[in-house]
């Protein structure tokens, strides 16, 4: 290395720069996000409703956006998991005609490369016909609001859909021929080797698939702030039990941050600190638990697993 | 019929099933484009092409789009949304330049010269730098880095030297550029180091048994061995800029202005503003017909773009085909 | 120089005295009998009437019952042969005296952790001559020949004692690229760069060079290369298509012809033809033989039949130990030690 040509010496020092300076920030991020988590996030904050108070620093904290979240990831991962496995199951197992399964596969590329506003005004476009009146509210005026937790589930079920789909497909393609050979032989459908064989073998795919789509849902932003009426509580509308829940408007993490923050209303930072640090938390504990989920299916199964980093 | 349910399903009874659904995806994608078209429609209507080109305030267009009453007269249809693609297209291609520079030589440095040890750090420290919501970028942006360079790095006369047209308060070109950039870079990152890795061992091989150090066996041979993975790289990452909306809307700043690089090192400074992150600002404006009609023509804009993103960059790997497969 | 064409002849040889091989054999596998007492069934009217074939009239059967059928192939018949006998003989070299030494090797070692995969080994290589490696798998010639331009130091387990001369310089002291431009290498699975012919060939020169040569400087240079690898006939329409494009026997040629561009001093094949077929194979054997007027070779070879046709002087390396070295009819013919002598018989392999 000593007699390299100079130039040679600086691409090498910019490699070593490049990539130990993403490292730095990874961790300057994190560093940071839990300096300021320990400056201002209590235990209260958790466990309270956000109030309407004039010293917002002071008062509430922000238990409707979790339950907001979780619910969010529910709805998301409830639409998104049927849709996924069939999608990938006939892709893999089926596929006829040829055609139609690329169009397929080239719809969920397409969804994958959407960006996350267009979907949320897309969202916007079909929740506020009056047919999908029930799913939201009918404002005074008579238009159709168009927001609530349905339609931000339904949306951000769109944006789960690919992480899902990638990871079950290519489960499903490494499963190894001759345990379809062994089941045909002993005289099972196809559909029911793939209940019953198949798609259990796929369980760990299945599970980092949907734990890449809840981290993908808990961290959007645009679709909240477009599609979930924006109010710090979650607010039922009508009656129904459940289902008054899901018509309503609410806030999530994320739309507590942006809320909190400068850009929003911009009265607490440090609560937008302490939400943050709490969202943070999560989305690093979910990658966590995907590389889990992947090095136990390694080492129980002795195949390399590839993590679908969408 | 419950009972025709409950039985044993035969093979084409679930196949047509389990396709019909997932023809619905399809079915989503052709709803998304048409229900956004057909909303966009009304600017098309009335502006033709020409919403895309510069001319008269934008500010005062969208203003007069706000303030419209329910029947908007067609004059208040008048749009030239040109500030908002050059705030795009200026985000966009500086982030992805610079992007893929430092992705590229991040990945050169993982792949070859880091110790295994710090391997094992890098690889997931940089997947977590791709998981990060992009909301807590942009609050970190707007908390730290926008108030940074408004008070420590703007100094005084550069504030004064376009007082008339804007405020400089340290969010602007800047910021978005170099969050987006920390954003979409750890995406092309893992792209661009799979793909080295994949590249057959024996060309290294043959390539340093030629004489060649290990830095110019990987510059003169794999790189451009992975070449479509990089364009791909590429591809993906310039989509997700050029769609980022909640991250530039906090960074900024918010103002109808196209920043011009004849100003020096204020251009750095300058308040941009995208099509993304005005969809966000307005977002609840969508009563307004006009308005409506506008968010949804910027929305169309993006949906096409990223949509010819993905067909170009897959059409730039096909040339390339021809020297990568083994004879 | 001349070739002695009676040592063409099989008959000459040693091999032709032990068990299994006996002259014009064919490829016709014999118990040891030359009659074929079968039933009649077995054979076909077709081999009735060919010379040559035994007689059909169904004798008693065989004392051992279960013999499968012996069948003739239509390779059986006198080969016609390729190329008139005399205009371009095998490159079946007399021990030629050789040029001015270019490698060395002092009491070698190599191990890899703690296997020793080459003990002690002293060897010298001279310009004019190919050096053969021979012996059984395992036996460390492909590190030996690997050790030679330090490309055993992308392993990183492998440690390496003794000392190894370039032209009477340590190669240790040298930088390993530049050895690397010296020492020039084949492998045994052609890998050619994804690029073009041109840019294959030219890739050592542009690499090697201060400041990079246009085309035009190189285009001679390039040419000349092709055509000493005797590539050059059957690709100059197209010097810029695409190099893996190839076949695998033209592949390994382009693969030499990058390595010799640079004028290399000394060239290390490791196994070249494993993977052709046998035209290809006579091809680049044809060419070792017009290459080592320039260069010290060094070839590693599973086959023994190729070690004896295309080389000067013949290692016989086992279980890392150099057990013989000496000229081609000398390791073949008189060889000094048992276990060289049952090696190139065939008793193990």
């Amino acid at each position: 290395m000593r007699t390299w040509r100079w130039r040679d010496r600086l691409v090498l020092a910019g490699a070593w720069i490049a990539g130990l300076g993403l490292c730095t920030i990874a961790a300057a991020i994190v560093l940071y996000m839990g300096y300021r988590g320990v400056q201002y996030l209590r235990p209260g904050l958790i466990f309270e409703s956000p109030q309407v108070s004039q010293s917002q620093a002071g008062s509430g904290g922000f238990l409707d956006p979790l339950e907001g979240t979780a619910l969010l990831a529910l709805i998301g991962i409830t639409i998104a998991l049927p849709l996924a496995l069939c999608a990938a199951v006939w892709i893999v197992e089926y596929g006829r005609p040829s055609w139609l399964a690329r169009v397929v596969e080239s719809s969920i590329e397409v969804v994958a490369g959407t960006p996350d506003i267009v979907i949320a005004i897309f969202g916007l476009a079909i929740f506020q016909m009056s047919l999908l009146a029930p799913f939201s509210v009918r404002a005074s005026g008579g238009g159709v609001f168009g927001r609530s937790f349905i339609a931000a589930g339904a949306m951000m079920s769109l944006i789960a859909l690919p992480p899902l789909f990638v990871a079950t497909r290519n489960g499903l393609q490494s499963t190894p021929v001759h345990m379809r050979e062994a089941a045909f032989a002993l005289g099972k459908t196809r559909i029911a080797t793939i209940r019953r064989v198949l798609l259990p073998g796929v369980r760990s795919d299945i599970a980092t698939g949907v734990t890449l789509g809840v981290s993908r849902i808990i961290g959007d932003t645009a679709i909240i702030l477009l599609l979930l009426g924006g109010t710090a509580r979650l607010e039922p509308q009508g009656s129904v039990p459940i289902f008054n829940l899901l018509r309503g408007t609410g806030s999530t993490l994320t739309s507590y941050v942006y809320g909190n923050s400068p850009a929003g209303e911009g009265l607490a930072p440090q609560k937008a600190y302490a939400a943050a640090v709490v969202l943070l938390a999560f989305v690093l504990g979910l990658n966590l638990l995907v590389d889990f989920i992947g090095r136990r299916q390694a080492s129980a199964s002795g195949l390399a697993v590839g993590s679908a980093i969408v | 019929m419950l009972d025709r349910l409950r039985r044993p399903w035969p093979d084409d009874r679930a196949e047509r099933t389990l396709g019909a659904v997932s023809l619905l995806i399809f079915v989503c994608v052709v709803a998304m484009v048409v229900f956004v078209a057909l909303r966009a429609w009304p600017i098309f209507a009335h502006n033709g092409l020409s919403w895309l080109l510069p001319g008269g305030d934008l500010h005062g267009q969208i203003t007069n789009m706000v303030n419209a009453p329910a029947n908007p007269p067609p004059a208040v249809y008048h749009l030239r949304a040109w500030p908002l693609i050059y705030g795009t297209l200026l985000s966009g291609v500086i982030a992805v330049a610079l992007g893929l520079g430092i992705a590229l030589l991040a990945s050169i440095f993982i792949v070859e010269f880091a110790p295994a040890s710090l391997r094992r750090i890098t690889i997931p420290t940089i997947r977590l730098l791709a998981s990060v919501p992009s909301v807590i970028y942009g609050l970190i942006g707007i908390l730290v880095l926008v108030p940074f360079i408004g008070n420590h790095v703007i100094s005084a006369s550069e504030k004064a030297s376009v007082q008339t047209l804007v405020q400089l308060n340290g969010t602007g070109v800047l910021v978005s550029v170099v969050i987006l950039t920390v954003m979409i870079t750890p995406i092309m990152v893992a792209l661009i180091c799979e793909a080295l890795s994949s590249v057959p061992v024996s060309w290294r091989e043959g390539a340093m048994a030629l004489g060649v150090n290990r830095l110019r066996a990987m510059l003169a041979v794999t790189v451009p061995a992975a070449r479509p993975a990089i364009v791909a790289a590429a591809v993906l990452a310039g989509a997700r800029a050029l769609g980022e909306a909640v991250m530039i809307q906090m960074v900024s700043g918010s103002v109808f202005f196209s920043p011009k690089p004849t100003d020096g090192v204020v251009f750095f400074f300058e308040p941009l503003r995208t099509l993304a992150s005005t969809i966000i600002d307005y977002n609840d404006g969508v009563g307004a017909p006009a308005l409506r009609s506008a968010l949804y023509a910027f929305a169309l804009l993006l949906l096409f773009a990223a949509l010819t993103l993905s067909v170009g960059g897959y059409l730039v790997k096909l040339p390339l085909r021809k020297y990568q497969t083994r004879g | 120089m001349s070739f002695d064409k009676t040592l063409l002849n099989p008959k000459r040889t040693p091999l032709a005295e032990s068990s299994w091989v006996t002259p014009d054999s064919g490829c016709r596998h014999t118990n040891g009998a030359e009659q074929h007492p079968l039933p009649n069934a077995f054979w076909t009217h077709a081999d009735e009437q060919r010379p040559g074939v035994p007689s059909t009239a169904p004798g008693p059967i065989a004392t051992e019952p279960n013999v499968p059928p012996v069948r003739t192939i239509v390779l059986d018949r006198t080969p016609t042969p390729v190329r008139p006998v005399g205009e371009r003989v095998a490159v079946r070299p007399v021990h030629s005296p050789g040029g001015p030494e270019r490698l060395r090797l002092e009491e070698v070692s190599i191990s890899y952790g703690q296997k020793h995969a080459v003990k002690s080994v002293s060897l010298s290589i001279h310009q004019g001559e190919v050096l053969a490696l021979i012996g059984p798998s395992g036996c460390g010639k492909t590190s030996l020949l690997r050790t030679l331009n330090r490309l055993t130091e992308l392993t990183p387990s492998a440690a390496r004692n003794g000392r190894i001369l370039l032209d009477g310089e340590d190669v240790d002291e040298l930088e390993d690229t530049k050895l690397r431009a010296r020492v020039a290498m084949v492998f045994q699975q052609p890998n050619p760069f994804p690029m073009s012919i041109f840019d294959n060939v030219a890739f050592a020169l542009r690499e090697q060079s201060r400041k990079r040569p246009g085309r035009r400087e190189l285009q001679p240079l390039v040419i000349d290369a092709l055509e000493r690898a005797g590539l050059y006939e059957e690709v100059r329409e197209d010097l810029d298509g695409p190099a893996l494009r190839l076949s695998g026997g033209q592949q390994q040629r382009l693969c030499i012809a990058r390595a010799i561009a640079p004028r290399p001093e000394v060239l290390l094949m490791d196994e070249p033809c494993s993977a052709l077929d046998p035209i290809s194979t006579n091809t680049i054997e044809q060419l070792i033989g017009e290459l080592r007027r320039e260069l010290a070779v060094v070839i590693v070879t599973h086959n023994l039949a190729q070690a004896r046709r295309v080389a000067d002087k013949v290692a016989f390396m086992y279980l890392g130990d150099l057990v013989e070295y000496g000229t081609t009819e000398q390791v073949f013919g008189e060889p000094r030690a048992t276990r060289t002598r049952d090696y190139v018989r065939g008793t193990f392999g």
